[in-house]
């Protein structure tokens, strides 16, 4: 009869420890938003041109309104309501995993919608558009240029700033040349004076001219 | 029954043992979302390249300067002292190396701003700590310090401290440019030249 209590006794503890394990495991609250896409495979999908909009395509999208895309505004709220683009919605950075804006981006996730972002600058639109891509929102995309340059009127005819949104090199190889070789620019007047030299024998010519 | 706490006892410390002879997982550091969203709104990551100019002349050991250009832009003009890992190879085993080390501040940069920051944001969810971001990338450092614009006399004695100092990390980087080794290919040129006016000048009189 002893022998037999202290048994049920350890039954009673081992099935407790095994239902705090179970009830532990069910209430594990998973994160609203997870990572589905490898680092290695973010890189790549950096080098891939299709995820970069410019403002011309923008553009085209935008007048188009097929409603394949939805178009949102990263920058703050006041930036937003002085002025945006088109029916673009507003998610600020930081508000980009709020329960209604990921219900939102979801929505249009899962309607095949392509997310298309914009900012201050496209180092704003993209801390935002490698969030969303990384997070499984495999349709999103960013506009490689800044708010100022898509929100001139048409008719301004001064050229968008093409290095900016391609990020590419704008060095002036001119001047750093003539920083690295100087040379050659101190010495020209050398070679000037040596010629000038070589002039002075030319009265012979002319003394000869008078000879014959 | 003290056999049976035995058993149970040898479990415990049979499960202790497996989980520490698990492998490290390389994710376990990862940032979440959540977190890197967070990092990627605080813009403490952005230092200036007056402030990068400032460390390299004086030759601070503590900055890696990283270049994530692409490598034929990289050799093609590269700021001084900074090392190439192209964005496309960040994650490899040898740059992440580059990247571990605790006691440098690691410092991205490429032509502007949008890939250095693409680079950080994926270091930044890979776990590694000190790094940076150069505000503006080659195209402004080169602005600002090769092609620094004098300031007018009307600016505060800041605009000049600063003017100058650019000028004098300009030297620093490329040299005054007083150099007497080509001025010895010039003379032979000349040399050359003077036989000829001669020879035609007497061959024409005669």
């Amino acid at each position: 009869m002893k022998e037999l209590s202290k048994t049920n006794r350890l039954t009673i503890v081992v099935s407790a420890i095994v239902l705090v394990f179970i009830v532990g495991l069910l209430t594990l609250r998973k994160p609203d938003v997870q990572y589905n896409q490898s680092p290695e495979g973010m890189l790549t999908a950096l080098a891939d041109t299709a995820n970069y909009l410019l403002p011309s395509q923008l553009k085209r999208i935008v007048e188009a309104n097929d409603g394949k895309s939805v178009l949102i505004d990263v920058r703050n709220s006041i930036a937003y309501g002085q002025n945006h683009i088109g029916e673009a919605k507003n998610i600020p950075v930081r508000e980009l995993f709020t329960p209604e804006n990921l219900k939102f981006l979801r929505t249009a996730e899962k309607n095949n919608q392509q997310i298309i972002l914009y900012g201050e600058s496209p180092q704003q639109a993209n801390g935002a558009w490698m969030m969303l891509k990384q997070t499984g929102f495999s349709h999103a995309v960013m506009v490689n240029s800044s708010f100022g340059a898509l929100n001139r009127p048409a008719s301004d005819s001064i050229p968008v700033d093409m290095c900016m949104l391609r990020d590419e090199p704008r060095i002036d190889t001119a001047a750093l040349s003539k920083l690295r070789n100087p040379a050659p620019a101190a010495e020209k007047p050398v070679v000037k004076a040596a010629p000038k030299k070589t002039v002075l024998p030319a009265p012979v010519q002319h003394s000869s001219g008078g000879g014959c | 029954m003290n056999k049976r706490y035995l058993i149970l006892a040898i479990i415990a410390v049979a499960i202790g043992a497996g989980i520490l002879l698990l492998p490290e997982n390389p994710r376990d550091r990862e940032l979440s979302p959540a977190d890197l969203l967070n990092a990627i709104d605080d813009p403490s990551r952005f230092l200036s390249t007056d402030l990068i100019t400032d460390r390299l002349v004086k030759k601070d050991p503590s900055l890696l300067l990283i270049d994530v250009r692409p490598e034929a832009q990289f050799k093609m003009f590269a700021i001084p002292g900074a090392i190439n890992i192209p964005l496309d190879s960040l994650l490899t085993p040898s740059s992440q190396a580059a990247l571990e080390n605790k006691e440098l501040d690691k410092v991205f940069y490429s032509n502007s701003d949008v890939m250095a920051d693409q680079a950080w944001i994926s270091a930044k969810r890979a776990g590694f700590e000190a790094i940076f971001v150069m505000k503006g990338g080659v195209n402004t450092w080169f602005n600002t310090i090769v092609n620094a614009a004098e300031p007018s006399e009307t600016e505060p004695s800041q605009a000049f401290a600063l003017y100058h100092f650019r000028k004098g990390a300009c030297q620093y980087f490329f040299g005054t440019g007083e150099t007497a080794a080509p001025v010895t290919e010039a003379p032979k040129k000349p040399v050359s030249l003077t036989p000829r006016p001669v020879q035609s000048s007497s061959g024409g009189g005669c």
